[in-house]
């Protein structure tokens, strides 16, 4: 629906449309022009662009624009000797529409002669409730057994059914969020406001606004810390489609809480600028919908999910003495001139210097929860502005509920580039395991330490060791850090040596990999929500299973008659776990 | 189904004084007994038909009677011994340590005739060996840190061996079975799964997986207790009221479902308790509308939300009126009696008090017919009487059920709030999950199968009734929805595809991908 009135809007306004990568085009393209195509369905959120790849590929392979324009619900055209159909959205067909199509692919993808392909776009509920709806036939089971399989893991038993799914929630967010930006920043239409007197005076929030969003005059941190952002939110399953990507970027520029629906154009900047509340158009709040209304905000989707973080309710205790006592500590006057009052737009300006004042001379009638809303904002923008070199100074992570964030997007980048990680990250996360796996305060981090609690797996304390496993390489046990194919890594746990046995494998998404950090600095799992406490024990029962497995081909299984040998785990002085053996004769 | 008449051959000295939360739900319901016991008396009733050899089989109805085991050397071992520390604590050679402590625990043990535990030294290399399993025992105990009396804990039941009744050690040494904490709602459990339809596959899984394939610790349990011990008779009494029971057959197939993931059987168990537990307050909710004529009760469930919500106070009004359901039964279950056609003859008859008494005596096992008093009342008031009496005696246990267990589950909760309600917690979620998808089931579907099964009320589409009568909006409990989505999320239990579509996952069922 989007893509075709959005294609309207554009003829109407003239405006030159932003384009953007589409990641299974080229696929797509070769796919359908090529000698043995199969068919394709295009899935994923609503606003990853499901449409767009269909009219792309239409005029690709030589589809007639105004027959697509007409807007007929499934489209055909020949392709050499095959008919492609395309269905640029299945939901718009009607049930009995819909049954006698998908009869028709589930008769089609299981027929290698077949001179029929199609190429179909809908989004998972839809997809999977039309198919739900078709005429029960075993074909039409296969195919959404099929459909099922390749959605919800990504693969399939069923090499047969010639079929193949692309996903496009599973894109990586955080690089089209760099293309949107170059995209919508540097956008021709921005010419237009050449002349106009607001930007002479480097007074217009918009234009304030589109500097920072782009990186220029030395801004590019926003941009880095943004993507960041999504990354990490993706690596957590909450996925940015492009057109949520478009409303936030928008949002980033345009924000204003007294805008009409928060949205400013530029009629309102002089009215704005002269009220002296142009620093509420701040990019650093508009990225999470602070515009908005509360109840609105929690409800948009990217604010939602940028929320999560809690950027400006977090902080620590360095960042809060500079940005309330900064002005007048001499200890911080160099840091706060650097990283406040730099920037008078957004940083020291009128509202903040006023209310930081009357906030520390106290005094009738202040009132004091003013401020502290000036601070949250203080505190976003330190998050996005904080120059590299005091990230560590100033521990920006922990402007965020994520304090190993930093650590996990090094890892992950180091990971990337083939290069060595940083040092206490393994061992961080194998204190962190060992902690958990255990239920105790162990301080091993150069082996694993398996344990079991004899009885029910979901117990908090194990007090019987099972194995310990070797970190470095060594005798074909090794636990490392490694790549999946999914864009993230996992820690993986390697057994014995070659491949019969593949290493046991657990994704460290940056709630697990907060979680271990955390346990492995003291705090207790059961401080923090069931999920990745229960996570990593079904992790240690995965790794159980297997060193049982190992001891069969060992042989070690076997004991003596009649004897029971437990292994207890004991604490040494500086909380070492070390076993300790017991014969128990029956 | 049938509604079975108490029996005839009921003879215990010490059973129930009146005849009326019994005759409609069983002997018995207890709130004291926590899932956990009932779970742990179930086995032990298994363990002993398994060894006479009718596992799951009911030799004719409301017939069990079965010998429990007593284990009191183990016991006294585990839960009965603070030598130990002591012990090590005088940091002495081996061969003393083993000596001291032999002397002290023969003076203290309870229950046993003669109290000689050297055969340990035999079994253990070392004193601290010993030490060491017997810690190890305490700290995987069935509720290990309650402060219950030392033989009423339990040790975690790896194998048969580690299976044994609740009992009451006096000071003399003699050993009573006072029904405390193993109050037959084990016993009810048994029955309820003999009578249940598929109860063939259920003795199998069962005897399989806890009586026949014990985990190897069972072993060591074995050494410490050595040879059983058994109690000195049999136990009978047991009685429950329904020949069959839909109730029945829903609490079989959850057990199946547990019993059927490719996990250890003792992973199973605390799934098992929990379906239990809600099974159990199901059945007493069910009988409790059978005897009222009214509709099955249903579940309003809060997920748990920041702020105060519409369903918050729905769940509260749901959880307040089903706990008052069982005593309305109770009552209704009386009065009842006054419109049939023996209460007409027996109130238009000439000696209408002695009729009256006799004929609640029949049913109900009160008035006593010694007690002249009570006899000579007006059948009205006798029946008030009765009701009262009845009544006191059912707020302090039957009554108690609903609201203990729903909270011992994780059913219910008061977080953030001063009224009970239901809200679930996570690990009873995840049993949900565990128990009612197979492998993988959309949201929707989800919703729907907890509603049709149990009454659980969560959705906007469940939640009909209260949007079409304008006591919620839909939104409410599509926000509700929204959250156990969430919920379930973080849980790890669900994989969401786009906004519309959600599937619910069983962890167990999902292979490697974790």
């Amino acid at each position: 629906m989007y893509d075709e009135s959005i294609q309207r809007a554009l003829k109407r306004h003239r405006i030159k449309p932003i384009v953007l990568p589409a990641q299974f085009m080229q696929a797509l393209l070769e796919n359908f022009s090529g000698a043995d195509p199969v068919t394709q369905i295009i899935t994923g959120t609503a606003g990853d662009g499901k449409t767009y790849h269909c009219r792309e590929v239409w005029s690709a392979l030589g589809g007639d624009e105004a027959t697509w324009n007409k807007g007929t619900k499934v489209q055909t055209l020949a392709v050499g000797q095959r008919t492609l159909v395309i269905v640029k959205d299945l939901s718009e067909l009607r049930d009995e529409e819909s049954a006698e199509l998908i009869a028709g692919v589930a008769r089609d993808v299981t027929q290698p002669s077949s001179n029929t392909v199609y190429l179909l776009a809908a989004n998972h509920g839809q997809l999977l409730e039309k198919l739900k709806a078709a005429p029960d036939t075993p074909e039409v089971r296969r195919l959404s057994d099929v459909v099922e399989d390749l959605l919800v893991t990504g693969g399939t038993d069923d090499r047969e059914v010639r079929l193949n799914l692309s996903d496009l929630s599973r894109a990586p967010a955080a690089k089209m969020t760099s293309y949107i930006i170059d995209e919508i920043g540097g956008h021709e239409g921005w010419a237009g406001c050449d002349g106009c007197p607001a930007a002479r005076d480097q007074a217009c929030p918009i234009l304030e606004n589109r500097r920072r969003l782009t990186g220029a005059d030395g801004h590019g941190k926003f941009r880095q810390r943004l993507a960041s952002l999504v990354e990490l939110s993706e690596r957590n399953g909450g996925h940015f489609p492009v057109r949520q990507l478009l409303s936030l970027v928008a949002n980033v520029i345009l924000g204003h809480p007294d805008g009409r629906d928060g949205l400013m154009s530029c009629g309102d900047v002089p009215d704005i600028v002269a009220s002296g509340r142009a620093d509420l158009a701040s990019v650093y709040r508009n990225v999470f919908g602070e515009n908005l209304k509360p109840s609105r905000a929690e409800k948009t989707e990217p604010f939602k999910k940028l929320n999560l973080f809690g950027i400006g309710a977090e902080t620590s205790n360095r960042v809060d003495n500079l940005l309330v006592y900064g002005a007048d500590d001499p200890a911080y006057s160099e840091p706060y001139d650097a990283l406040v009052r730099k920037d008078p737009f957004y940083g020291a300006t009128a509202n903040y210097t006023q209310g930081q004042k009357a906030y520390l001379e106290g005094g009738e009638g202040v009132d004091r929860s003013a401020f502290l809303h000036l601070l949250k904002a203080q505190r976003q923008r330190l998050f996005f502005t904080l120059p590299d070199d005091l990230v560590a100074a100033y521990e920006l992570w922990d402007l965020t509920v994520f304090r190993f964030a930093g650590v996990y997007l090094e890892v992950a980048e180091k990971l990337g580039a083939k290069q060595p990680l940083p040092r206490a990250a393994l061992s961080m996360i194998v204190r962190g395991l060992n902690r958990v796996f255990t239920g105790m305060l162990v301080q091993n981090q150069d082996e694993l330490v398996l344990a079991t609690s004899g009885s029910y797996s979901q117990s908090k304390r194990s007090p019987l060791l099972d194995e310990l496993i070797s970190v470095p390489r060594q005798g074909g046990e090794e636990v490392s850090l490694v790549l999946n194919p999914q864009g993230g890594f996992d820690v993986a746990v390697r057994l014995t040596r070659g491949e019969i046995h593949p290493a046991v494998r657990l994704e460290l998404s940056p709630t697990r990999f907060e979680f271990l950090g955390r346990v492995a600095e003291g705090a207790l799992p059961s401080s923090f929500s069931l999920e990745c406490h229960e996570d990593i024990l079904a992790f240690k029962a995965r790794l159980l299973r297997e060193t049982e497995t190992r001891r069969k081909l060992d042989g070690d299984d076997v004991g003596e008659d009649g004897q029971l040998v437990l292994r207890f785990i004991e604490l040494t002085n500086d909380g070492r776990a070390t076993p300790r053996r017991v014969m128990v004769r029956a | 189904m049938e509604v079975l008449a108490r029996p005839t051959h009921f003879e215990e000295r010490s059973g129930p004084e009146i005849w009326v939360d019994e005759a409609i739900w069983g002997h018995r319901l207890h709130d004291e007994q926590s899932p956990w016991l009932t779970f742990l008396e179930f086995l032990n009733v298994l363990l002993a038909e398994k060894v006479a050899g009718r596992a799951l089989q009911e030799t004719s109805l409301n017939s069990l009677s079965y010998r429990p085991q007593t284990q009191l050397r183990l016991r006294n071992l585990v839960f009965n011994n603070p030598h130990i520390t002591t012990v090590l604590a005088e940091d002495r050679s081996d061969e003393l340590a083993w000596t001291s402590w032999l002397e002290k625990m023969a003076d203290t043990a309870g229950g046993l005739e003669s109290p000689d535990f050297a055969y340990l030294r035999d079994r253990f290399e070392t004193f601290r060996d010993f030490a060491a399993v017997i810690r190890f025992l305490q700290g995987s105990a069935i509720e290990g840190d309650s402060n219950k009396r030392w033989s009423s804990k339990f040790v975690f039941p790896f194998g048969p061996n580690g299976l044994y009744e609740d009992v009451n050690v006096k000071v003399n040494g003699g050993v009573t079975t006072d029904r405390r904490f193993f109050a037959r709602t084990g016993e009810i459990l048994y029955l309820m799964l003999c009578r249940s339809q598929r109860v063939e596959e259920l003795r199998e899984r069962l005897v399989g997986q806890f009586l026949q394939n014990p985990a190897p610790y069972d072993g060591m349990v074995r050494a410490l207790q050595g040879e059983a011990q058994l109690a000195k008779a049999d136990r009978g009494g047991a009685f429950l009221p329904c020949s069959s029971h839909p109730a029945f057959d829903r609490l079989a197939e959850d057990w199946l479902a547990i019993l059927s993931l490719p996990i250890p059987a003792y992973d199973a168990i605390p799934h098992l308790v929990a379906v239990t537990g809600l099974n159990l307050i199901l059945y007493q909710l069910d009988r409790a509308g059978e005897v009222l004529g009214s509709e099955r009760a249903s579940l309003v469930c809060e997920i748990v939300s920041p702020k105060k919500s519409v369903v918050r106070d729905l769940s509260a009004d749901s959880y307040q009126s089903n706990n008052a359901l069982p005593q309305q039964a109770m009552e209704r279950f009386i009065r009842a009696t006054t419109e049939t056609s023996q209460w007409q003859t027996a109130i238009t008859s000439d000696d209408a008090a002695i009729e009256v008494a006799e004929l609640l005596k029949r049913a109900f096992d009160w008035p006593d017919p010694d007690d002249d008093d009570e006899r000579s009342i007006p059948p009205e008031e006798l029946i008030d009487r009765l009701v009262n009496k009845a009544a006191v005696r059912h707020k302090q246990h039957v009554g108690k059920v609903h609201m203990t267990w729903a909270r011992a589950i994780g059913l219910s909760s008061r977080r953030s709030s001063r009224r009970v309600r239901y809200a679930p917690t996570d690990r009873l979620l995840k049993t949900l999950v565990v128990t009612c998808v197979a492998k993988r089931m959309e949201f929707k579907d989800f919703l729907a199968t907890l509603a049709g099964r149990y009454g659980l009320i969560i959705g906007d589409h469940q939640a009909r009734s209260f949007i079409d009568s304008g006591n919620a909006d839909q939104e409410d409990f599509s926000d509700n929805a929204r959250r156990l989505e969430e919920r379930l999320a973080s849980l790890g239990l669900l994989k969401r595809l786009s906004d519309s579509c959600a599937y619910v996952e069983n962890p167990f069922q999902r292979g490697e991908a974790a």
